[in-house]
């Protein structure tokens, strides 16, 4: 068993003390007991680890990657050599004001990964609390906010996130909002089904006897045990929401076209295909794969890691 | 008599969702900046004109005699008129639904025959070199973006060769069922890859399932055991999965139609929305939600049909 598994698994006073500590401390104990580490049971984590940490550092130095990435756009602009196909200078070609087209999609990196993380952060906030909450509580407010739930799952995502932007407009923040607004009833359920189990435990029950509030029985004792499932979520949540979002963008519900999003880029080249120019919106995929392929990678190897079959 | 219970009592909690959620999209459609009747008309018209027009569309009434108005119409079946198409919005959709319903049905039918067999293939060499190709594949299927999929099919095989048409969706059903391959199989591509999950890993656990041992040692021949135990246990879960991939679909088809012009429900929507028709996108929505609620209904029926052990309305606290 791996530290966190270890942590999962333990009761309430051995749980507190695995969180003070630092997880350094325990991976070697566990080595020396003869079986593998993290990373050699998940290799899939390691990879997708990898992988997530590179996307960062491409977005935190996107100079590093092509030197033009934080010039303004108008900048990258040459006229003499519009719509050029991929060549060794222009590794993804240019596009019709003769930009280069990879220096626009390093340098784009660092919104989209924003836009993906920022999506998820609050739904997986909200969306586990609420879940936390009506699991433990139960009642009327438990069956409120379910209601409310199956409202918001009623719609296709999509539609519901199209609906959204077509009232409060385009913009970063408003699409923003807009994935809040669509992605946090998986969280709430996700969370919910696993303190509806949690709660009838034996260290819960431990716990209400022992006279802790609901407060310190919800986050100190609960909380540990169930976000699991929703963490593991969360990182194949956030692939989906860089995609939905470069979506959006595609059908001009997104961002606004003149901000560079992974999106904009291949909707722009939409209007050049006929005319045989494929790159413009064909190249940009290729680091929307590899940023998919990195998450999904990263998500799996924690779904290994955390959820072992019991 | 139980199932026909829990049926009776799902569909009595159906209508109020649905109930709230037409309420809701009338309340954005109406939160919506700009003016319908501008949209209808354009920039410069005569105010006359604009004003017997928004007369017209019911446009100075207050929000609540809007809504009672829209709600009785709706009870007769008159989901009012498109103003752009001149026609109906209930005919409008009906005539975009079957678009959409057939898009659907190609995909669905394209996952299954190339999902099912890979999935199973990599369950069964379970870490050998089938197993991790076929697990690759579906890896980058979860990764690339489904618009951009279609463009790439668009460009290789429509604009490159001519092979399919680049816009369109035919005259008959032999030039429809063209149309829809692409979009089609576009479509499919996520959905392929998380049905490959799916069944690898259904097949791996039933595959280690006491009971496969016990058939196994019982002399049971190779093709009864994976036939009559594996696949019929493996695919349960897996027949839940793509009836609620159908929803994932529909999100899907709003973009797929619009990369490849099919005038589908999913196209019909964005266009409502970005020309501001009230009616059209209301009656798109509904349609969009009542194909959501019924397809969940149907997945818990279809599970519990598929599963005896699951008892039908048993812990919906």
């Amino acid at each position: 068993m791996t530290s966190l598994e270890l942590k999962l698994g333990a009761d309430p006073a051995k749980e507190n003390e695995g969180l003070d500590k630092p997880k350094k401390k325990k991976t070697p104990k566990i080595t020396k007991s003869g079986k593998p580490s993290v990373w050699r049971r998940s290799p899939s984590l390691l990879v997708g680890a990898i992988m997530v940490v590179f996307i960062f550092f491409v977005a935190a130095f996107p100079t590093l990657f092509a030197e033009n990435a934080e010039k303004p756009m108008t900048a990258l602009m040459d006229f003499t050599a519009m719509l050029k196909p991929p060549t060794a200078e222009h590794w993804f070609g240019t596009d019709n004001y003769g930009r280069d087209i990879y220096t626009m999609v390093i340098g784009a990196t660092r919104l989209d990964l924003l836009i993906g993380l920022g999506s998820v952060a609050l739904p997986f906030v909200v969306g586990s609390f609420l879940g936390l909450i009506c699991g433990y509580y139960g009642g009327k407010l438990d069956s409120i906010i379910m209601r409310i739930l199956d409202v918001f799952v009623a719609f296709p995502f999509m539609v519901l996130a199209i609906a959204i932007v077509a009232i409060i407009g385009n913009g970063i923040m408003n699409l923003l909002i807009a994935m809040w607004i669509v992605s946090w009833p998986p969280y709430t359920r996700l969370v919910r089904s696993e303190v509806l189990v949690a709660k009838n435990s034996e260290y819960v029950q431990a716990a209400k006897t022992l006279g802790y509030s609901d407060i310190t029985i919800i986050f100190r004792h609960i909380l540990p045990n169930v976000i699991s499932s929703s963490v593991v979520y969360a990182a194949s949540d956030v692939v989906m929401c860089i995609m939905t979002a470069a979506s959006m963008s595609f059908l001009g519900l997104g961002v606004d076209a003149a901000t560079l999003e992974w999106g904009s880029i291949i909707s722009s080249g939409k209007t050049y295909i006929m005319g045989g120019y494929w790159w413009i919106s064909t190249m940009p995929g290729l680091i929307m794969i590899f940023v998919g392929l990195g998450f999904s990678l990263f998500g799996d190897g924690l779904n290994d890691l955390l959820r072992t079959k019991d | 008599m139980e199932t026909f219970k829990y049926i009776l009592r799902r569909v009595l909690q159906m209508i109020p969702v649905f109930i709230v959620s037409l309420i809701v999209i009338f309340l954005m459609m109406r939160l919506l900046p700009g003016d319908a009747a501008l949209a209808t008309l354009g920039e410069k018209v005569d105010p006359k004109v604009y004003e017997a027009l928004k007369e017209n569309m019911g446009l100075n009434a207050s929000l609540w005699d809007q809504f009672t108005i829209y709600a009785s119409n709706l009870l007769q079946g008159d989901l009012g008129s498109s103003y752009k198409y001149k026609m109906p919005v209930a005919e409008l959709i009906g005539s975009r639904m079957v678009v959409t319903l057939c898009l659907a049905l190609t995909a669905a039918i394209i996952t299954i025959i190339v999902a099912l067999p890979l999935g199973y293939l990599a369950g069964v060499k379970k870490d050998k070199l089938p197993d991790v190709l076929v697990r690759l594949f579906a890896l980058v299927g979860l990764a690339a973006p489904s618009f951009w999929v279609g463009l790439v099919l668009l460009i290789t095989l429509a604009v490159g060769t001519g092979l399919f048409p680049t816009s369109g969706w035919g005259k008959d059903w032999g030039e429809h069922l063209w149309a829809l391959l692409l979009p089609g199989f576009t479509l499919a591509f996520a959905s392929i890859a998380v049905v490959i999950r799916n069944v690898r890993n259904n097949v791996v656990d039933v595959r280690n399932a006491d009971y496969v041992d016990f058939g196994r040692s019982k002399g049971l021949s190779s093709w009864v055991i994976s036939t009559g135990y594996v696949l019929r246990n493996a695919l349960i879960p897996t027949a839940t999965l793509l009836a609620l991939r159908i929803i994932g679909m529909l999100s899907g088809s709003v973009i797929i139609e619009n990369i490849f012009g099919l005038p589908g429900i999913g196209a019909l929507l964005v266009e409502a929305v970005t020309g501001r028709e009230y009616a059209t996108v209301q009656g798109c929505v509904m349609v969009f939600v009542a194909i959501t609620l019924i397809v969940n209904l149907l997945t818990d029926i279809l599970y519990s049909v598929l599963d005896h052990r699951i008892q039908l309305g048993g812990d919906r606290a």
